[in-house]
């Protein structure tokens, strides 16, 4: 009896374990079953480490270009100079043999070009005309002749003070205002706002080559290339609250601005150093400089850099401790619009 | 007597207790409301009568609900207060949208055009298909309303170069809201209409009709038994408010919406056809619209093409002039034909109007009026 | 204790009885489920039917003062006639069929049917236990209990391995009603020999030449008035065809899945998310593809179209019964079929897709919450090329979102938001989310250009369409209904969009219902009445007896065990898809630990007190804890930790119920059963239901440590 009870007691615990091991076999021949749906699912695509990493192509690259003198009387620079750093900076940018060559990376001989001038601030802070024609007639090298070529900001009356319009000329670029040509009906919708885009920059370009100038901004902290696109929209009043973030980014976002935009040259020749983005009599200092990228976020780090250098020359405080970091910079990095950290950037100075 | 051992053990078993609920709290504290729970505005309601014991007796619909003192009728949006009846939507929709005039449907109606849609939320049936059942099934404080006076809406209307259109829910349990707004829509040059189930009592459909330049009516059966059993309502009072509209003079449009099983029988519809010949003419238009899975009949199959077709055919047969196929884009029956020439004077895909061969309400090709308002 | 009987037959019978109960439970409740169109939430409250109507026979069944031998003999008539017994409660669902196809009854007659018809079955379940306790003698009830829970586990091995996929429901019952027909003869053949043979074969026979009539009739009864032309169950439910004229319908236990008439549809779910891009050569289609979607992807020209569906049984339907477009677009060699599990596949894939569409209808189930999670568009935002897109479908409204599906769409948004930096809706019908790490242009004008440029000339969603989708009067309107709802984001572990599927689902069926539940969830007031009311009624239940509460031992044991079960099973298919065998396998592991368990308890108990076997679930609790913080870094950790875990939960649950039989001194065997039922079936409900989706499941099993603290201190005295 004894013996009968006990071997029933072993029969009851081999059964369960018989269960137990049947249901951990069973699991691991599903798991089995589910590696032969995953081979099946690897013929479908397959995961390597890199191809999930997304590592940027090399450093963007940002050449700063000096001259020893560039300008002359007051605001106004001399066009020989000019074409030199224009011409030193696109061959390092590019690393081709010359602006022809180097423009044709970034355009097309059949292209319709937009030259994004900053005119805001009237002469004495608005694109150098020198820089614009000197650009200008070295696109036309390139087989872009003038007519194909539209220098473009928000008002006519800004081309006008800065004399970007006067030059316009028959045989050369045109200069349009938002104004006159209009903005479209629709509304690009971006997370935080909406806006209407130039028309210019939707139906009558189809790459832009952004010329902005730098400039301490009271609310962004500073202009420079992301902020110049602010020219493109017909609501940027609207965007000046929180140090101008996310906007700057958000617009910068916007596929027809993120994607046409091939080249920027900054004008840092003279930069606007406080109280901007208006130009005030000694608020200005020169720098004889003109940056060159295809990376907005770098060229705009590089140029914040040189901006807080000057104004530390003149003892003025920080833009931290006034509160006005251009913490839009960041938002643009993280939208993927380019490269904020300094370390990650390869910068090239030139001296013509 | 409690020794210390049962006092600790109970305390520890109340301790973890609460560690439990405060785990269970603490997660479900932060949920917040979609939106601010509002309470809506009343507003004096119209057609009723009181009743004795401060109860009223409302007679805006059939179902003439004796509502108690603190209490609402079957819509939900019509509260006794002291012995006054008040609407509790009135200015305060929860729906607002711009549609197509061809969504509604309303297809001899200004086509092309856009109507500026607004509900409130209640309905006086009960629908087991109901479309917008999130809205027609709640009570104002369970949605989330804005407040629109009449002159806003008209304002918005023109705004979007569109008519007002009372819609989605049930406009009948909003009336003084309708026609407030229709009657400020009319003074502003606004055409305004509505789209209904059509339960309601003649006296203040009529009211309605005066400021209404269009109606659409949901003839969702053909049977006492089908608007019973899928309504909660009767088939009998919406007869007669067709007939009541119709007689005003104010534009007709029908539409069946066919549910596979339900209301699609051949009789029905020959019987349905039948009557709209003789009680309101061949030149009502008649839509058999495709059924789409939804509310308490999210499992139904939508309705076949072959179905749609076939009661388009049989609507053709019995003589009515304009029968239409709905929801289905690129079905046939979706354009309009001329009576007299049966040329295609109106081309549409979907709610899109494609082409139109009506002029000044005739027919291009050979100057049949086309019953409607083209313009 | 001893364990070994002078009447082996009684254990065997019962086993039996509780493999025949298991094959039943889950035949009647996939019928139940298919009546009220897949809502979990039913089943979770059927399952507690089934449950409580099972603890209340076991209950019922200790009432009549019968000895061993009276209590042998209404053992042998019980399970005789079991197979009958089986069959009417089989014909009985019926009463929950709605009164046309495809509506949803009332929730409160899907319950009182559910009762109804659960009732037959369940008494032979609660009965036979009880019943066979008294023929046995009280100190058999553990063995009785080990019985039929390991029979019960090699039930559920049987039924997901053979009978499930190649046996209709009738002739499953059948198979059931066998086991206790041949238990009802072990029962009785020492004392009637050959007689005993008469009452078992009869019902079997009966059964045998009914099954079929019933079968087919409660078949008819979901399809009334309709054709069919196929209905076959395949690996995740019951599949059915249907035909009107040229429309076919397919549909899963009773849900609509798509027809093939279906233009309209298809276009508005893909369309607008294909023209987002501007250029999609390389398409991942998860779901709604079978409906038409996949033709109208194509219609795109896209070099590649990835489409996963995992259930091979559709496929192979569409393949012989689906739309002839469908099926040819099935064929196009651009389109690569995957029927794997989705959230896997975007797991491994190459950063390569322009264009992923995830549909994510209202989630019946936890398993279809995983569309819509963090961890989901995480994989799908590795899964996408530069410039690529994240689009995800889900019902919505055209006019006004109500208050669950503001909810919802709000958790939605949150978490795409959490993930990508734009993110973009359109809201309708069918709402449309797109998510993507750079702006995405979606003016209608662009779009409209590229319907152009495509050379696309759709029914549906043409221009008109496309501007009044987009029109931004509507997007603010949307935005204001959701601005203001659920701001916390749904991960896999905590499947918020779950919970809020089924406060929507519940919308449906009952609106006042749903109003309570959600207000629930805003006021802070009922929870802490609850929760003081239930401390005081602990601590007077806890000074009131003396030795302890073995009976609220049971309850919370049975709750806590199957908490941790589903806890357990919801991690796994969070992390590892459906994988319907090894769920299967899973449950069986967990109810051979239960065996297992109670056998070791059984065997040394006098050494081991109640409050010890409780701190060990809580042990098991606090070690689930531990490995549900690991297992989203470790998914292979999943496969390996989940069985050995559910035979822990199972070992250390089913311990208790022999170590309370020894401690009680009032309740009896069957009583203490119907505790440890009554304990699982709320917590089946609530915890499936609400608790996992509203605290997640390091959460749950945090609480069910703390309640297991709760049945500690109730029982810490010495016996």
């Amino acid at each position: 009896m004894a013996s009968d009870e006990q071997s029933s007691d072993r029969r009851r615990f081999l059964q369960g374990l018989v269960g137990a091991a049947l249901a951990t076999a069973g699991c691991g021949s599903s798991c089995a079953s589910e590696r032969a749906g995953r081979s099946e699912i690897s013929t479908v695509v397959t995961q390597t480490e890199a191809a999930r990493t997304a590592v940027l192509q090399g450093k963007p690259r940002v050449v700063v270009v000096r001259a020893k003198k560039v300008l002359t009387d007051g605001y106004d620079a001399d066009a020989g100079a000019v074409r030199a750093m224009l011409d030193a900076g696109l061959v390092a940018l590019s690393g081709e043999k010359n602006h022809t060559s180097a423009l044709l990376r970034y355009f097309k001989p059949t292209d319709r070009v937009g030259l994004k001038i900053n005119g805001l601030a009237g002469r004495n802070a608005a694109t150098h005309v020198e820089v614009v024609d000197a650009i200008s007639d070295m696109l036309a090298r390139a087989g872009i002749e003038g007519r194909r070529q539209i220098a473009f900001d928000r008002f006519t009356r800004d081309l006008t003070a800065s004399r970007i319009a006067d030059k316009s000329r028959s045989g050369g670029y045109r200069a349009v205002g938002n104004d006159d040509a209009g903005h479209e009906e629709e509304l690009v919708q971006m997370p935080s706002s909406a806006s209407r885009l130039s028309r210019v920059l939707t139906r009558q370009v189809d790459g832009v080559l952004n010329l902005p100038v730098l400039k301490q901004h009271m609310l962004a902290g500073m202009t420079g290339a992301l902020k110049n696109n602010f020219g493109c929209i017909h609501n940027p009043n609207k965007m000046h609250v929180d140090n101008c973030d996310p906007y700057v980014a958000e617009v910068n976002a916007v596929p027809a601005i993120r994607d046409k935009q091939r080249l920027v040259i900054m004008d840092a020749l003279r930069p606007v150093l406080d109280n901007g983005p208006s130009y005030q009599p000694g608020m200005a200092a020169p720098a004889n400089a003109l940056l060159f990228a295809t990376d907005p976020v770098a060229l705009d780090t590089v140029a914040l850099g040189i901006l807080e250098g000057l104004r530390a020359k003149r003892a003025l405080p920080t833009l931290a401790m006034l509160g006005q970091t251009p913490t839009y910079l960041a938002t643009a990095a993280r939208f993927g619009l380019g490269v904020n950290d300094r370390a990650a950037i390869d910068v090239v100075e030139i001296e013509v | 007597m409690l020794s210390r051992r049962d006092f600790f053990r109970s305390c520890g078993g109340a301790g973890c207790l609460l560690a439990a609920a405060g785990a269970t709290g603490g997660v479900l504290l932060p949920a917040q409301r979609a939106f601010a729970k509002s309470t809506p505005r009343a507003h004096p309601a119209r057609f009723w009568k009181k009743l004795p014991q401060k109860a009223v007796e409302c007679e805006l619909c059939p179902k003439h609900c004796k509502v108690e003192d603190r209490e609402r009728g079957f819509c939900g949006v019509r509260e006794n207060r002291d012995g006054e009846y008040v609407t509790l939507v009135w200015g305060q929709p929860c729906a607002v949208h711009l549609d197509p005039i061809e969504k509604k449907p309303l297809f001899h109606f200004r086509p092309g055009s856009r109507a500026f849609s607004i509900a409130t939320a209640g309905c006086n049936l009960e629908c087991k298909c109901c479309q917008n059942w999130d809205i027609s099934q709640s009570k104002p404080e369970d949605v989330d309303f804005q407040f629109m006076p009449p002159d806003e809406v008209v304002r918005m209307a023109r705004e979007y170069d569109a008519c007002v259109t009372f819609t989605y829910s049930e406009p009948i349990v909003f009336l003084e809201y309708c026609i407030d707004t229709a009657t400020a829509a009319r003074k502003a040059g606004v055409r305004s209409t509505m789209v209904t189930g059509g339960s309601g009592e003649s006296a203040p459909m009529k009211e309605a009709l005066k400021v209404l330049d269009a109606v659409k009516v949901d003839l969702k059966g053909f049977t006492e038994n089908y608007y019973r059993r899928m309504c909660k309502g009767k088939l009998e009072p919406v007869l007669k408010t067709l007939e009541v509209i119709r007689g005003s003079g104010v534009w007709l449009e029908l539409v069946h919406l066919c549910i596979p099983g339900q209301n699609d029988g051949e009789g029905e519809i020959r019987d349905m056809c039948r009557w709209v010949k003789q009680h309101l003419g061949t030149d009502v238009p008649l839509h058999f619209t495709r059924f789409h899975p939804e509310f308490q009949m999210k499992n139904v199959a939508p309705t076949p093409n072959a179905t749609l077709v076939r009661c388009r055919e049989i609507g053709l047969a019995e003589g009515l002039s304009f029968v239409y196929t709905g929801n289905v884009p690129g079905l046939a029956g979706e354009d309009t034909g001329c009576p007299r020439c049966h040329k295609t004077v109106v081309f549409r895909r979907g709610f899109e109007l494609l082409e139109m061969h009506i002029k000044n309400g005739r027919c291009e090709f050979c100057g049949a009026v086309i019953p409607g308002v083209w313009s | 204790m001893e364990l070994v009987g002078k009447a082996p037959n009684i254990r065997r019978s019962v086993a039996a009885a509780g493999a025949a109960s298991l094959l039943a439970q889950v035949v009647l409740l996939r019928e139940m489920l298919a009546f009220s169109q897949g809502n979990e939430l039913i089943l979770g409250a059927v399952l507690g039917v089934w449950l409580c109507l099972t603890a209340a026979a076991s209950v019922l069944g200790t009432l009549p003062a019968w000895d061993a031998s009276r209590a042998r003999r209404g053992l042998y008539l019980l399970l005789g006639s079991a197979p009958l017994g089986y069959l009417a409660s089989l014909a009985l669902t019926m009463l929950a069929a709605p009164d046309a196809l495809g509506e949803a009854a009332a929730l409160q007659w899907i319950l009182a049917a559910s009762v109804a018809a659960l009732l037959p079955a369940c008494s032979v379940g609660g009965l036979a236990f009880s019943w066979a306790v008294m023929a046995s003698g009280e100190p058999r009830t553990t063995a009785i209990y080990v019985a039929e829970t390991a029979a019960a586990a090699g039930a559920g091995l049987l039924f997901h391995f053979l009978l499930g996929e190649h046996l209709a429901d009738g002739w499953i019952l059948v198979v059931a009603g066998g086991c206790c027909a041949g238990a009802a003869v072990g029962v009785a053949w020492s004392e009637w020999r050959w007689k005993s043979l008469w009452l078992p074969s009869a019902a079997m026979l009966a059964a045998a030449g009914l099954s079929p009539w019933v079968s087919a009739t409660v078949e008819r009864s979901h399809f009334p008035g309709e054709h069919v032309m196929s209905i076959r169950p395949s690996r995740y439910g019951l599949l059915a065809v249907l035909s009107r004229g040229d429309q076919r319908v397919f549909s899963q236990d009773g849900v609509l899945l798509f027809t093939s008439e279906d233009q309209v549809a298809a276009e508005e779910t893909v369309n607008l998310p294909l023209l987002l891009h501007p250029s999609p050569r390389r398409v991942l289609l998860l779901g709604g593809g079978l409906g038409g979607g996949l033709v109208e992807v194509l219609r795109h020209d896209p070099e590649r179209v990835d489409y996963v569906e995992v259930d091979p049984g559709l496929l192979a339907l569409v393949g012989t019964l689906g739309a002839a477009d469908t099926r040819a677009a099935l064929a196009d060699p651009r389109v690569h079929v995957v029927t794997a599990d989705g959230r896997s596949l975007l797991r491994q894939a190459a950063p390569s897709y322009d264009l992923v569409i995830v549909h994510a209808p209202i989630p019946q189930n936890a398993l279809m919450a995983r569309y819509s999670t963090r961890e989901c568009f995480e994989d799908a935002r590795h899964a996408l090329a530069p410039g690529g897109i994240l689009a995800v479908v889900t019902p919505g409204s055209d006019t006004h979102l109500g208050e669950a599906a503001s909810q919802r769409h709000g958790a939605m948004l949150v978490t795409l938001k959490n993930v990508f930096p734009f993110v973009g809706v359109a809201p309708g019908a069918e709402t449309i989310f797109w998510a993507s790490n750079l702006l995405v242009d979606a003016r209608p004008t662009v779009l409209a250009g590229r319907l152009r440029q495509r050379e696309l000339h759709p029914v549906q969603t043409g221009p008109t369409w496309l501007f009044d989708r987009l029109l931004p009067m509507h997007g603010a309107s949307y935005q204001r209904a959701v601005a203001t709802a659920s701001t916390v984001e749904s991960r896999d572990f905590r499947p918020v969009v779950y919970l809020l599927g089924l406060l929507e689902n519940l919308q449906r069926l009952s609106p006042r219902l749903a109003k309570a539940v959600m207000a629930l969830r805003y006021s802070p007031k009922p929870w802490i009445a609850a929760a003081v009311a239930l401390t005081l009624v602990f601590m007077g239940w806890g000074l009131w007896h003396k030795r302890g509460a073995p009976g609220l031992a049971a309850a919370i044991a049975g709750g806590v065990g199957m908490s941790l079960q589903l806890v357990l099973l919801v991690a796994y298919q969070s992390l590892r898809g459906h994988l319907y065998h090894a769920l299967g396998l899973m449950l069986a592991g967990s109810m051979a630990g239960m065996a297992l368990g109670a056998w070791l308890a059984g065997r040394f108990a006098r050494r081991v007190p109640l409050a010890h076997a409780l701190a060990a679930i809580g042990g098991v609790a606090l070690v689930i804890v531990a490995a549900l913080s690991v297992a989203p870094t470790l998914p292979g950790f999943v496969g390996a930790a989940v069985v050995p875990l559910l035979l822990l939960v199972g070992g250390t649950t089913g311990a208790v119920y022999p170590l309370a039989v020894q401690a009680s001194a009032r309740a009896s065997g069957a009583h203490l059963y119907a505790w440890d039922l009554v304990g699982a079936a709320a917590a089946a409900f609530f915890t499936s239901v609400a608790a996992i989706p509203l605290l997640g499941l390091s959460a749950v099993a945090l609480v069910c440590a703390a309640l297991v603290g709760v049945a500690i201190a109730a029982n810490a005295a010495k016996a």
